[in-house]
C-alpha cells in the first residue's frame, strides 16, 4: 500500500493494486460520518466492438448500459438496490462512453454494504426473461433523453463532429437497438470486462485503510482476467458537417459549437492538455472574461452560456454555447478573441488571477464524496493522479495557453448545432 | 448551532463545522410569495450582483473574486411553502489552506452586505442597462421552463392546483409581470423590500460564532432596523373536501408526463412532520417505496415514478413519464399504492426501509455544506430548532398509526397530464 499525502490541499491517500489487478484507492475524510463506494470498469458505451480470446463482436447500441441495470438483478428475487436502500445506503450507477460505475454512499453498515455492492457488481443473475422484461423500462428512459432538447443538442454535434467513432451514439442506445440484446450477449460483455484486470475500486470517508484493504481482499476475490482489444476509428482533424439543426419544443435557439481537439493522449500528457483547455477557456470566455462581459452587458448571451473540455475513448474535443438569437455573432466574436489573445499575448495578472480560480473550482470538487470517488476512478483509469492537478495547473505556461487556442479556437475546425423552437419554423 | 440576533429583522445562525476545505455564507431576504411581485423579487438579486458601490461591474467583482482565492458568490431565488426567499450565497476558500490572515469571511460578507445595500446606481436609482439585461434574462428562464418537459408538468400542476393561492405562484414570477419590470418600478420595490424585510444569515464553516458575528455586523451597518419585522406565513389546507381537477395538455413528446397533486390535512402539518416525512419516503420518496416497486419496476410503467412532499404547505405531488395510452393504468396504479397505505397496508419491512433511507439522508445533510446550508435555513422556516440528525432521529421513533392517520389526511386534488401527441411517436 502506498501512502500519499498532498499537504496543499490537505488530502492523504492510500493506493494499492491486489494480486488479481483491482486498483484501490482510499481518500481519508476524516470527521465524516458519511462514506462512500465507487466501484467502476472500463467498459462504456463507446466499447460495441471489439476483440476477447481471438474472436471478434460487435454489440448492439446501448450494450453497456443496459448490463449495468442488469446487474441490480439478485438470485433471489431481490433488487441490490433494495437491498442497499434498506440499510439507509444511497446507491446508484451510470454508464458514460468509456466507464461504468457502480456506487453508494451511507453512514452505517458500510463494509456490509460493501460486500453487496462487490457481490452483485461480479456476479450477474438475470435471465433471458428478465432482460425482455427490462426493455420497456429502458425504452422509457431512451424516449425520455430523445425528448430533451440539450440531449438533441449535444449528439446532434457530436454526430458533426465524429464520421464513425462510437462516441457519436448515445448511451443509452435506441429503442431498436436495444431489441437485440440478449442475456448471452451481456454475460459474454461481463465476462470481458468485469474483471479486476479492467476495474477500479475508490472508497471516501473516515476509513481506517488496513481494516479496507483487507476487506476488500476477502471480497474481491475474482481472477484477472483479459483484458479485451478495443479499437477505435482514426478521426480527422475537421468535423464531418459545419451544422445541424432540430427543431424541438423550446422557448429560445440554444446552440452549441464545438471542436476537436488533441487525440490519443494518456496518463500526464491528457491531464496537462485538460488542464490547458479548461485555462485557456476560462480565460477566452470564462465570466470573469472581458469577451463573456460583453457579450453579457449586451443581452447577447445569458447565464446559461458555458463551455466545456471532455475526453473519453481517445478522443477529446471543446464546447461552447447556450442560449441566444445570435450564435452566429457569438461563434464569430469568440474566434475573433482567440486569434487576439494567441497573437497579442495575455495579461499576465489576469493570467495569473484566472489560474488561481481554476485552482480554486478545482479544490471546491474536493469536498464532495461523489465528485473525488469519480475523479479518483477516471484518473487511476487513465493513469494519472487527480491530486496532483494544482501542481500541474500552476505548471502551465502563458504560452501554452496562446498554443491552445491558436491551434483549436480556429473556424475551419468548428461544427455548429442548434435547437429552435417551432414557432421559428 | 447558534443564532444571533445581529439588530432587529436581522438573524445570523452559525454552524461550526472544521471538515470542510470551504466555508459558506449566506444571505436571505424573506418576503410574503405574491404574483404582483414575485417577478421583481426574482430579478433583484441578479440586478445587484452586476455591481456595488465600489465595484461597479461584472469585470471588476469577478477580478475581486478570483483575486480572493476564486471565491464565489451567486445570486439566488428560492421558495419556501409561500415565502420568497433572493439573496446571496458564497462559499470560499477555509483558512486553514490559505492562510488566516485572508479574512476571506470578512471579505465575502462586506461584498454581500454591498451587493444588498450599495448597489451600483445610476441617478440615485439601479443601473438601467443591468436592469433591463437581467429582465430579459429573467423572462428567458421563464420562457425556458418549457425545456425540461418534466419540470413544466410539475409547475403546471402547481399553477393550477394552487390558482387561489400565494403556493401557485412559480419561484420566478410569470411573464406577464415581469415583462412589466422597469428601472423606476424596480428600485422602488428595492428599497420597500430592505427597509421591510426580515433577513436570515447563514453561516457554515470553521470560524468562531463571535467572528462571524462580527463581520456580519460590520457588513450590514447601514442597514436601518427593521422593528416588528414577523417571518412570512404560509397557508395550509383546512381539510374541506374538493373534486378533484383533471387538466390536459398536448405537445409532440415521445414520453408523457404525469403529475399529481395532493393536499395534505393541517393536523399532520402542524402536529407530525417526522410522520409525514415517512409517509412520503414509504409512498413514493425512496427506491424501496411503493411507487417505485409497484409502478415502474413490478409494473414497468415508467422509467421514474417518485413523490416529494411539501411540510411548509401541506401538499404532496407524484410524478412519473408513462406512455401516453397507459394514462388509465398509472392513474390506477398509484392510486391503489395509496389507499393500501391509507388501509394500513403498510409493512414492517417497508417501514424500517423508510426510516433508514431518511435517517441516512439527514446524516448526509450535514456532511454536505450546500445541503447544511439549505436545510438550515427549511428549519429555520419551519420553526424547527434542531439538527438535521436529530430531525432523523425523530423520524425513526414514527409508528405505523402515525404514518397511517398521516395518509387517510392525503386527498387528491388535481391531476396535470402532459400528454404526448402525432408526429413524434
Amino acid at each position: 500500500m502506498t501512502k500519499k499525502e498532498y499537504p496543499r490541499i490537505g488530502e492523504t491517500v492510500f493506493y494499492e493494486t491486489l494480486e488479481n489487478g483491482l486498483r484501490v484507492a482510499i481518500v481519508k475524510k476524516p470527521g465524516f460520518r458519511k462514506k462512500m463506494a465507487f466501484l467502476s470498469a472500463a467498459f462504456g458505451s463507446a466499447d460495441i466492438r471489439f476483440t476477447y480470446k481471438g474472436e471478434k463482436y460487435e454489440m448492439p447500441a446501448g450494450t453497456a448500459h443496459f448490463l449495468e441495470h442488469k446487474m441490480f438483478e439478485r438470485e433471489s428475487g431481490e433488487d441490490a438496490l433494495a437491498i442497499l436502500s434498506k440499510r439507509g445506503a444511497t446507491a446508484n450507477a451510470f454508464t458514460s462512453t468509456d466507464m461504468t460505475a457502480f456506487h453508494f454512499d451511507c453512514t452505517k453498515h458500510f463494509y456490509e454494504n460493501l460486500e453487496t455492492l462487490i457481490d452483485f457488481v461480479m456476479h450477474p443473475a438475470f435471465t433471458d426473461e428478465s432482460i425482455e422484461k427490462e426493455k420497456p423500462i429502458i425504452a422509457q428512459e431512451i424516449v425520455m433523453g430523445e425528448d430533451d432538447p440539450d440531449n438533441a443538442l449535444y449528439y446532434n454535434l457530436l454526430r458533426c463532429l465524429f464520421r464513425r467513432h462510437p462516441i457519436r451514439d448515445a448511451v443509452v442506445g435506441t429503442v431498436k437497438s436495444i431489441e437485440n440484446i440478449t442475456a448471452e450477449k451481456l454475460m459474454l460483455c461481463h465476462e470481458a470486462f468485469y474483471v479486476p484486470g479492467n476495474m477500479q475500486l475508490v472508497l471516501c470517508g473516515d476509513l481506517d485503510e488496513r481494516e479496507a484493504i483487507k476487506k476488500v481482499t476477502e471480497l474481491m476475490t475474482a481472477p484477472r482476467g483479459f483484458a479485451p482489444e478495443r479499437a477505435y476509428p482514426k478521426e480527422s482533424e475537421k468535423p464531418v458537417k459545419e451544422e445541424k439543426t432540430a427543431v424541438m419544443d423550446v422557448a429560445a435557439p440554444i446552440f452549441l459549437a464545438g471542436a476537436k481537439t488533441e487525440p490519443g493522449l494518456t496518463g500526464s500528457r491528457a491531464i496537462r492538455h485538460e488542464l490547458t483547455a479548461a485555462l485557456s477557456l476560462s480565460i477566452l470566455m470564462g465570466e470573469a472574461s472581458p469577451l463573456y462581459s460583453r457579450l453579457y452587458s449586451e443581452g447577447v448571451i445569458n447565464e446559461t452560456f458555458g463551455y466545456d473540455f471532455e475526453s473519453a475513448n481517445g478522443v477529446s474535443f471543446i464546447s461552447f454555447g447556450g442560449e441566444t438569437d445570435e450564435s452566429d455573432r457569438v461563434i464569430s466574436d469568440v474566434m475573433r478573441e482567440a486569434k487576439i489573445l494567441s497573437e497579442n499575448g495575455l495579461d499576465r495578472d489576469f493570467f495569473e488571477r484566472r489560474k488561481r480560480s481554476v485552482i480554486g473550482d478545482e479544490l471546491r470538487g474536493l469536498s464532495s464524496f461523489d465528485s473525488i470517488c469519480y475523479n479518483v476512478a477516471c484518473a487511476m483509469s487513465e493513469g494519472y493522479d487527480y491530486f496532483d492537478l494544482v501542481p500541474v495547473l500552476s505548471g502551465i505556461t502563458e504560452k501554452e495557453v496562446r498554443d491552445f487556442l491558436a491551434k483549436y479556437v480556429t473556424p475551419g475546425r468548428f461544427a455548429v448545432s442548434t435547437v429552435r423552437g417551432r414557432e421559428d419554423e | 448551532m447558534e443564532t444571533i440576533n445581529i439588530s432587529p429583522g436581522v438573524r445570523l445562525t452559525v454552524i461550526n463545522e472544521l471538515k470542510f476545505k470551504t466555508a459558506c455564507l449566506s444571505m436571505n431576504v424573506l418576503t410574503p410569495l405574491r404574483k404582483e411581485t414575485a417577478a421583481m423579487c426574482a430579478v433583484l438579486p441578479y440586478v445587484l450582483r452586476r455591481g456595488t458601490a465600489s465595484k461597479p461591474d461584472m469585470q471588476a467583482i469577478e477580478a475581486y473574486l478570483d483575486d480572493n482565492y476564486g471565491a464565489r458568490l451567486e445570486a439566488f431565488v428560492r421558495k419556501r411553502g409561500e415565502t420568497q426567499i433572493c439573496g446571496f450565497y458564497s462559499d470560499f476558500a477555509d483558512e486553514a489552506f490559505v492562510g488566516s490572515d485572508t479574512m476571506l469571511l470578512e471579505k465575502m460578507a462586506e461584498l454581500m452586505g454591498e451587493m444588498l445595500l450599495s448597489p451600483a446606481t445610476f441617478g440615485g436609482r439601479l443601473r438601467p442597462e443591468y436592469v433591463e439585461t437581467e429582465r430579459e434574462n429573467l423572462l428567458a428562464d421563464i420562457r425556458a421552463s418549457l425545456n425540461d418537459k418534466r419540470g413544466y408538468a410539475n409547475l403546471s400542476l402547481i399553477q393550477n392546483m394552487f390558482k387561489k393561492e400565494a403556493y401557485g405562484v412559480p419561484k420566478l414570477g410569470r411573464e406577464l409581470e415581469a415583462k412589466k419590470i422597469s428601472v423606476a418600478t424596480l428600485t422602488r420595490y428595492y428599497r420597500e423590500l430592505i427597509a421591510a424585510s426580515p433577513i436570515e444569515v447563514i453561516y457554515v464553516g470553521a470560524a468562531s460564532a463571535r467572528r462571524v458575528e462580527s463581520a456580519v455586523k460590520s457588513a450590514l451597518s447601514t442597514k436601518m432596523p427593521v422593528f416588528g419585522a414577523s417571518m412570512p406565513q404560509t397557508e395550509v389546507f383546512d381539510g374541506s373536501i374538493r373534486k378533484p381537477k383533471i387538466i390536459r395538455e398536448e405537445l409532440p413528446l415521445k414520453q408523457a408526463k404525469l403529475s399529481i397533486g395532493y393536499r395534505i390535512g393541517k393536523s399532520a402539518i402542524e402536529n407530525n412532520q417526522p410522520a409525514l416525512t415517512i409517509m412520503n419516503s414509504i409512498f413514493g420518496g425512496a427506491v424501496t417505496s411503493k411507487l417505485f416497486r409497484e409502478v415502474r419496476e413490478k409494473r414497468g410503467l415508467c422509467y421514474y415514478a417518485s413523490s416529494t412532499v411539501d411540510r411548509m404547505k401541506g401538499a404532496m405531488f407524484v410524478s412519473c413519464g408513462i406512455d401516453t395510452e397507459k394514462y388509465d393504468e398509472a392513474m390506477d396504479a398509484i392510486a391503489s399504492q395509496l389507499s393500501a397505505m391509507q388501509e394500513g397496508d403498510i409493512t414492517d419491512e417497508e417501514l424500517e426501509n423508510a426510516k433508514s433511507f431518511v435517517v441516512g439522508a439527514m446524516y448526509s445533510v450535514e456532511d454536505s455544506l450546500p445541503a447544511r446550508e439549505s436545510v438550515t435555513l427549511n428549519f429555520l422556516l419551519q420553526g424547527l430548532d434542531i439538527k438535521p440528525s436529530e430531525f432523523g432521529g425523530l423520524c425513526d421513533l414514527v409508528t405505523k398509526e402515525e404514518v397511517v392517520r398521516c395518509a387517510q389526511s392525503v386527498q387528491l386534488d388535481t391531476v396535470f397530464f402532459l400528454a404526448g401527441k402525432g408526429s413524434a411517436k
